[in-house]
């Protein structure tokens, strides 16, 4: 009499009628209940009508040893697999996570120095990336090798309310998957395995090692930015080789990240980016768009590889370069000599022009006494800030320049006529030229007054890394981006201040509608992320911190990795881990995802 | 952790230029290695960052030996585009080699200001001006910094840019250049201090930023002014470099004695005597003279990231 079985997930007629005894799923297609059954998958809940199995019989002579086979089991399976050296193959722990690799794609071992086996196999150049993976299959019946898809599935919301997952667009599938995977039978017999596998974030990468990679990115030039790469997951899917109307198939679904991982626990990094105009009124030199997509497509692709994804705390905005900085004390913050005189004009369209000073200096006033002293004067609608700067590089500890940020509500001020007769104590306009911008030389940690009037007049805070985007630098300083970090691992006694660090800023080149220079902003972040200098040492130039310049065009052995094991740096000098770096440096610039 | 060859520091440090490591001068090593390397590897094509770079370098070992070659990178007819990189050549000569190549590039100065284009340029003629020192004509640098200023003005009104101009240019004639110049005269000052330990000692606070003014200036001068005074008993013998043990250690004395007393000193800020004391210590040391075992731990325990000029660190 047939029997009624309630499929569960990753169920099919074949490894029900497997399980019941029979060869493949012929019977079970051939009961007229299952009917509504055959030309879909199986999902769970559904009833699958067994039939009887005739167990028939075999003759043999008594007294002599007969060999059964049982030519069903172990059952057919499919599984992701990271391999083991010793461990028999199908004792090998079950990966249920999936990480975007660091390494570079073709590159093996531990610090790639070796390349990335091709073969099948066990091999410790590809054993030593730990997220490297392989597909095993399980199927007794079958015959080597055995093909399965693999494929990226984006998270959706299912019409229970709850999260899922789910296939690509057609216009996007192909390429984010790989049909088929070869695996071949291991040694023993018992298994098929594939290739080491990685889970790359670029194009770049797919085609450097098309037959190990899968495409795991976003969609935000294919009209969906939403597509986070750390909520994604990957399907294997393998269809029996022996069933009779090639349908049958079983599949495993493992996330791409993991909140709860302990090697790159899934994190969201905040950011708020600011778009300077050429001059006040003036042209942008990217739009919001292009600049927000750098963040959805290369900022997300380089930080996955850390279980790091970007987000932006605020609306992406456009502002005006104000020279509204008056600095004190710059450079060397040194005491004022006394008997000379500061002054200088406020003006700003549509409020009053305000001639602050002249006031005299006085001796050992330090630059923050002289600003105060200044700010005071400051009447309303103009609102003067003071905020003081940490020592230079090369002056005493306690020799502190000091600024005085003046705004108006609506609208931008303009400072001139400034003077200071004093012998030692200077005062300088901080005037941002965004078309050129200076920025520092030396003093990284305080920055140059052009940025520092940007900064403290824009900044948003420090839970988050906040992005200016300048049409360009100076052409004398040749660079594409600049980081203000916060400094406290390069010199406790000269940390940023509060408005300054956690910012960067990037030329407009790297933000526009291109890919050109892809990873610059990553790169700049990556100082204020890990507050480390640069990457050194062999294979550096493959680092996103390497400190010859990141590479311009994408390409699979680009400055792109965040290597996990300790990687040498120039300052602090010695190895960091810079992931680990990340979440203890800039713990307040992360939450969760 | 890799160890880098003296080339390999040296190629990294001006040819390979960064934003964070321009203090970062290699240290320690032959001069004669370092001389070679200019000749060798900074020629024309050299960027103007390299030769910021090459600049400190070549000051710091008082490189008198690449005088002539740096002097053969300069132009003979400069053009607009030669101003920035040609005002950072003959500044590197006109601080570290002698008299004739002082007036040379004090007679080469005006073919620079008179190409002077925009207040980039006017920014490194006004380092030249500083370096060229006490006595030199800033006459011809003022008028161009004014026929700039007044072309810029004329197309200011809705130009940002011809605005900014306008004001970097107000800033650097009327406090830039003010401060050059005396900043300048105080150079004269302490070169005509005869007594020898009173001007050393007059150097040394300059060289911790104390009493004196205009330091963006002076500072780096009273460095290579101590090394300097290293070389003979009073300026007029101190234009060729020549090792002498002796005044060598005589200025470590006179280090380690000052910042034992640094507590003494009237304008120093008690926060910043660690600091100083780092400075001092280190001087001392560059100067020649030993450190005890404690003083070594002081400058470990104080220094961060300081940078001294005067030091081997």
């Amino acid at each position: 009499m047939p029997s009624l079985v309630t499929a569960v997930d990753g169920d099919c007629l074949c490894t029900i009628a497997i399980d019941s005894g029979f060869l493949n799923c012929l019977p079970l297609r051939a009961e007229g209940a299952n009917s509504g059954l055959l030309n879909r998958d199986l999902v769970a809940g559904d009833i699958v009508t067994v039939p009887d199995v005739d167990p028939g019989g075999d003759g043999g002579s008594t007294d002599q040893r007969h060999v059964f086979v049982r030519r069903t089991a172990p059952p057919v399976s499919i599984r992701f697999v990271h391999g083991s050296p010793n461990i028999p193959y199908l004792r090998d722990e079950t990966s249920t996570l999936l990480h975007v690799s660091n390494h570079q794609t073709t590159r093996g071992g531990l610090d790639d120095g070796g390349l990335l086996p091709s073969g099948f196999g066990f091999n410790q150049l590809g054993h030593d990336d730990a997220d490297t993976f392989k597909i095993e299959v399980v199927d007794p019946q079958a015959g080597s090798p055995v093909n399965v898809r693999l494929e990226a599935l984006r998270r959706v919301l299912l019409p229970t309310g709850a999260f899922g997952h789910d296939v690509f667009p057609a216009a996007e599938r192909g390429r984010r998957s790989k049909d088929p995977l070869e695996c071949q039978i291991v040694s023993s017999g018992v298994a098929f395995r594939s290739r080491y596998m990685r889970l790359v974030t670029d194009d770049t990468d797919v085609t450097a090692k098309p037959d190990q990679t899968l495409l795991t990115t976003d969609m935000t030039d294919e009209g969906d930015p939403s597509v986070e790469i750390l909520e994604q997951a990957v399907r294997a899917t393998y269809i029996l080789q022996n069933c009779p109307v090639a349908l049958c198939q079983v599949s495993s679904t493992v996330e791409v990240g993991n909140t709860a991982g302990p090697r790159k626990p899934r994190t969201a990094l905040r950011m708020a980016m600011h778009i300077i105009r050429s001059s006040p009124g003036g042209a942008a030199p990217v739009t919001i768009a292009q600049a927000d997509r750098r963040i959805t497509r290369w900022v997300r692709r380089t930080y996955a590889q850390a279980g790091m994804a970007p987000r932006l705390v605020q609306t992406t905005e456009i502002v005006d370069p104000q020279n509204n900085l008056v600095a004190i004390g710059e450079p060397h913050g040194v005491t004022a000599r006394g008997g000379g005189q500061m002054t200088f004009r406020i003006t700003s369209t549509g409020n009053p022009t305000q001639v602050i000073g002249p006031i005299p200096t006085v001796a050992r006033a330090k630059p923050e006494d002289m600003a105060n002293a200044l700010a005071a004067l400051v009447a309303a609608p103009y609102v003067a800030s003071v905020s003081v700067n940490p020592a230079g590089f090369s002056d005493p500890v306690a020799n502190r320049s000091a600024d005085i940020v003046i705004t108006v509500p609506g609208g931008v001020v303009m400072i001139d006529q400034e003077n200071s007769t004093d012998a030692r104590q200077t005062l300088t306009i901080g005037r941002p030229n965004p078309v050129a911008l200076a920025g520092f030389s030396n003093d990284f940690l305080i920055g140059s007054s052009e940025q520092r009037a940007l900064l403290k007049t824009y900044d948003t805070g420090e839970d988050r890394v906040d992005v200016f985007i300048v049409q360009d630098f100076a052409a004398a300083a040749r660079a594409r981006g600049q980081a203000m970090m916060h400094g406290v691992s390069i010199d406790p006694a000269r940390p940023a201040i509060p408005p300054v660090r956690f910012s960067v800023f990037v030329n407009g080149r790297s933000m526009n509608a291109s890919d050109d220079d892809f990873v610059n902003l990553s790169h700049e972040m990556g100082h204020v992320l890990e507050d480390l200098i640069h990457a050194t040492g062999t294979r550096s130039e493959h680092q996103l911190m390497m400190g010859r310049g990141t590479d311009f065009l994408v390409s699979e052995p680009a400055s792109k990795r965040i290597k996990e094991r300790p990687q040498l740096y120039d300052s602090p000098a010695g190895f960091h881990r810079q992931i680990d770096r990340i979440h203890s440096q800039a713990a307040g610039l992360l939450e969760g995802f | 952790m890799n160890s880098e060859s003296a080339v390999q520091q040296l190629e990294t440090y001006v040819l390979r230029p960064d934003d964070f490591h321009g203090d970062a001068i290699p240290r320690r090593l032959e001069r004669q290695e370092v001389a070679r390397f200019v000749v060798e590897r900074v020629g024309k094509d050299a960027g103007f960052k390299s030769l910021v770079r090459l600049e400190r370098l070549v000051n710091f070992y008082d490189l008198q030996e690449v005088c002539g070659h740096l002097s053969s990178l300069l132009p003979t007819a400069p053009t607009p585009g030669d101003v920035m990189k040609a005002a950072v050549i003959a500044r590197t000569v006109a601080a570290t080699c002698g008299p004739a190549d002082v007036q040379r590039m004090a007679s080469y100065a005006p073919g620079l200001i008179a190409n002077a284009q925009n207040t980039a340029d006017i920014a490194e003629l006004l380092e030249l001006q500083d370096r060229l020192g006490p006595g030199v004509d800033s006459r011809a640098l003022e008028a161009r910094i004014g026929q700039l200023r007044a072309a810029y003005a004329a197309s200011s009104g809705s130009n940002y840019q011809a605005r900014l101009e306008t004001s970097r240019l107000d800033e650097m004639r009327n406090l830039r250049l003010d401060r050059v110049r005396r900043g300048n005269e105080t150079k004269a000052q302490v070169l005509a201090i005869a007594d020898r330990p009173k001007r050393i000692s007059e150097e040394i606070k300059i060289y911790l930023t104390l009493d004196y003014g205009y330091l963006e200036y002076l500072l780096p001068w009273s460095a290579a002014r101590l090394r300097r005074e290293t070389w003979g008993q009073s300026p007029a013998d101190q234009t060729v470099r020549k090792e002498d043990p002796a005044r060598r250690s005589e200025v470590a004395k006179m280090f380690h004695t000052v910042g034992a007393n640094l507590e003494r000193l009237p304008d120093v800020d008690p926060e910043n005597r660690p600091s100083l004391q780092v400075r001092c210590l280190r001087a001392v040391s560059y100067f020649g003279s030993a450190l005890s075992g404690p003083e070594w731990t002081f400058i470990s325990d104080h220094a961060g990231r300081q940078v001294d000029v005067l030091s081997n660190d």
